[in-house]
């Protein structure tokens, strides 16, 4: 109990001193450069990251800065020594249960604040009797738009997690408190009955998000910079994981200087950043709808070497659509190990399996599909020569909760029916050092459906991916899409749909 | 205040105050599945059914938004090394009028019901990853049998409808220790795929605390759906489900 006053003492000063912007660190001008990444990088095949062949070492943390202010006698002959540290500088050394309680009871007053009194949303009428209605009645399935319920929800459970995640939880024990703050806003945060659809949505789909975020927001922290940077970093770090970056401005970590964790970088880190044009075809009609795209491909770790933590491999992809699609976001994918280990190494070859988290989000004209599933991930690489090796990957998946088109939105209440079921992921990659001359991949998703019109989905999506590198980290490339969704309802007449997409774009890769 | 209210107010209060005045003095239950390993609970279940049930040539809407009914579950596990075999049994029963719909049938005609829905589920469990973490995930399989009665008390059909069956289920558990004596179990599992039912959906929560020894207190919610019979079948489910608290006394060793 002690240790807990403790924290919300601090909790509350950090605060308070942070509002203040009394931290003499501000002054500061960096110490050291940041740790710089190996120019080696690994690719994925639309799923789990495929590592290259080179080796790569793990990049070690700079050291932490001298100290430049001293609160204790002056020396005569000042030596820079580091202050006495009873404790790490730098959360988190054991779990902050009531900073990550008053962090996810902010996260649940404050959007139903918004939605009572800025938004006037009847919905967030509470009362004790609307609680003790969503209690006996129970959950339902909601009639939600697809951007609201498999992207907004999702959103919202990764700053439930990273509530957690940020106060001192690991992986796992942050999932729970995903799904515990997912119930808590669907029982007592609305008015109407509590969603199963977004129980689970925002749960699962929020561990995905979470782990990614906090993640990709620990490469941005430095927690050994100072001055203008260090600022940038801190806010770049808020914009990508908001309450990650709350926890620390709380805590005072804003402006504090020390060291960085151990395990801040990952063996790898790199990714693309994609501007090109894409032409979707609908129903036989290649020219039925084009325009711009920009994407953000982004591999963390590296699937044949990284077993030891969830995570610690994970792709993240995200594709922002022009003005010929109505939502912005067109895309997103992630892919995460939660699991992973070898199989079998030799001299030529390498196979590793992961238990892997996928999120899929699909939202464009033609097409409304994804959700959250696990997949049984088999990851082979063969080296064929000095330059030229072969990828190959296998995911059978279970699909826990998914979302798939419906002609039947009269029916459903939803222009989408939610439901559950299987699938299957294939992918191959002909490389030549670090390009991918050839990329196949090949996805067969089956959803039963648990609301909506009685029957089953069957969609597939073939891809061909061919790129050709132009200068130095320029690359230029072309893809092909063939998507197939093949609805068979009990009570409707079945519905059979094709979707031919062409895509021209140029890349340029980061590390 | 309902007595099924009354009963859900009164059984929540006492697990917090069990829970609190015991807390501190508890450590949190190893888990994982070490050499041996075996648990049983009791559930106290305050459940709620909804759904249309399909019974010949009529249909009637089954629930109750009222109120909550205070029924029975439970489960054994043992183990050794990761497998874990699997034992669990739930019932529940409802009784209610709702409205018949079917040819012949006036508009507005309400039906009183009787309505009980039983499971027993044998499970095999492998859990995946390593022990000596603050967590486990398990993934599982098996054989759920259930056994679902409808009997119509009045109105132009009365008579008994009686539905038994085995389906195929598969699913993963997620537990881990959330410091102190607190622990947290998150499952899910589908199943059916037309041997029994056509499909079923399943997801759980469970909130639980180690009061003492080997005593285990917990508070859950799980929710289950299923889909039932084809659509010229003479007993049919499109979406039932069953749902509820459960409050858990568990021992574990």
């Amino acid at each position: 109990m002690n240790g807990m006053r403790m924290c919300g003492n601090r909790w509350l000063s950090s605060l308070i001193l942070c509002l203040a912007i009394a931290s003499p660190a501000l002054g500061q001008e960096r110490s050291a450069d940041g740790p710089r990444l190996s120019a080696d990088w690994s690719d994925l095949v639309s799923g789990i990251d495929i590592a290259r062949e080179m080796p790569h070492g793990r990049v070690m943390p700079t050291q932490a800065p001298l100290p430049l202010y001293s609160t204790g006698p002056i020396p005569l002959m000042a030596a820079p020594t580091a202050p006495p540290q009873d404790k790490p500088q730098f959360c988190c050394d054991r779990r902050y249960v009531w900073a990550t309680l008053g962090e996810v009871g902010i996260l649940l007053v404050v959007p139903w604040y918004f939605n009572r009194h800025v938004a006037d949303d009847s919905t967030a009428v509470l009362s004790f009797d609307s609680w003790k209605r969503n209690i006996v009645q129970g959950m339902e399935w909601d009639a939600d738009a697809f951007q609201t319920n498999m992207w907004a929800h999702p959103y919202h459970g990764n700053v439930y997690f990273n509530a957690a995640r940020s106060n001192g939880y690991n992986f796992w024990q942050s999932s729970a408190w995903a799904w515990g703050g997912s119930f808590l806003w669907e029982t007592f945060g609305e008015n109407n009955r509590p969603a199963i659809n977004d129980w689970a949505a925002t749960a699962i789909g929020g561990i995905a998000l979470g782990e990614s975020l906090n993640r990709m927001s620990r490469l941005i922290w430095d927690n050994s910079a100072t001055g203008f940077g260090r600022t940038m970093r801190e806010f770049g770090g808020f914009l990508v994981n908001p309450l990650g970056g709350f926890s620390r401005l709380v805590r005072g970590e804003w402006t504090k200087v020390g060291a960085n964790p151990e395990d801040r970088f990952p063996t790898r880190s790199a990714g693309d950043l994609v501007l090109g044009f894409r032409s979707v075809g609908e129903g036989g009609q290649a020219d039925a709808s084009s325009g711009g795209f920009f994407a953000f491909d982004y591999q963390y770790g590296n699937a044949f070497e990284d077993f030891d933590h969830p995570y610690d491999a994970f792709r993240f992809y995200i594709q922002m659509n022009g003005s010929n699609e109505e939502q912005s976001i067109g895309q997103a994918h992630l892919t995460g190990s939660l699991y992973g280990t070898e199989l079998k190494r030799t001299e030529k070859a390498d196979h590793v399996f992961h238990l892997a988290q996928h999120f899929d989000y699909v939202n464009i004209r033609s097409l409304e599909t994804g959700g959250s599933s696990l997949s049984a991930t088999f990851l082979s690489r063969w080296k064929v020569s000095d330059k030229w090796s072969i990828l190959a990957r296998a995911e059978p998946s279970a699909l826990l909760i998914w979302g798939v088109n419906s002609e039947y939105a009269d029916f459903t209440r939803r222009s989408y029916d939610f439901g559950s079921g299987a699938g299957l992921r294939l992918g191959g990659q002909l490389r030549k050092g670090k390009w991918d001359i050839l990329d196949l991949r090949y996805s067969f998703f089956w959803q039963h459906t648990l609301n909506g019109g009685v029957g089953d989905h069957l969609l597939h999506f073939l891809s061909a991916h061919a790129r050709v590198p132009i200068y130095k980290a320029f690359d230029i490339g072309v893809t092909g899409y063939y998507s197939i969704r093949d609805s068979y309802y009990r009570d409707f007449p079945d519905v059979f749909r094709r979707f031919p997409e062409f895509r021209a774009y140029a890349t340029w890769s980061f590390e | 205040m309902k007595r099924g209210t009354l009963r859900l107010a009164l059984a929540a209060a006492g697990f917090l105050a069990i829970g609190l005045y015991l807390a501190p003095r508890a450590d949190a239950q190893d888990h994982g599945n070490p050499d041996s390993f075996w648990r049983a609970t009791a559930y106290l279940w305050f459940a709620n059914i909804d759904g249309i049930n399909h019974i010949g040539d009529v249909s009637v809407v089954v629930g109750d938004t009222s109120s909550l009914h205070a029924s029975f579950a439970g489960d054994v596990q043992v183990g050794k090394g990761r497998f874990r075999g699997i034992a669990r049994f739930s019932t529940t029963s409802l009784a209610n009028s709702g409205p018949l719909e079917g040819e012949g049938v006036p508009d507005g005609t309400e039906v009183d019901y009787d309505f009980s829905w039983t499971t027993a589920e044998l499970l095999a469990a492998w859990q995946v990853g390593r022990f000596e973490t603050g967590h486990a995930f398990k993934l599982s399989g098996g054989l759920r049998y259930v056994h679902q009665k409808q009997n119509l008390l009045n109105g132009p059909e009365p008579g008994e409808a009686t539905k038994n069956w085995v389906e195929p289920v598969g699913g993963a558990e997620y537990f881990a220790e959330m410091g102190g004596p607190f622990w947290v179990a998150v499952d899910g599992s589908i199943g059916g795929f037309g041997i029994g039912s056509q499909f079923t959906w399943q997801v759980g929560a469970e909130l639980g605390i180690r009061v003492g020894g080997p005593v285990h207190l917990s508070l859950s919610y799980d929710y289950l759906q299923t889909e039932v019979g084809t659509k010229d079948s003479d007993y049919r489910w499109d979406e039932g489900v069953n749902q509820g608290w459960l409050f858990g006394l568990m021992i574990k060793q």
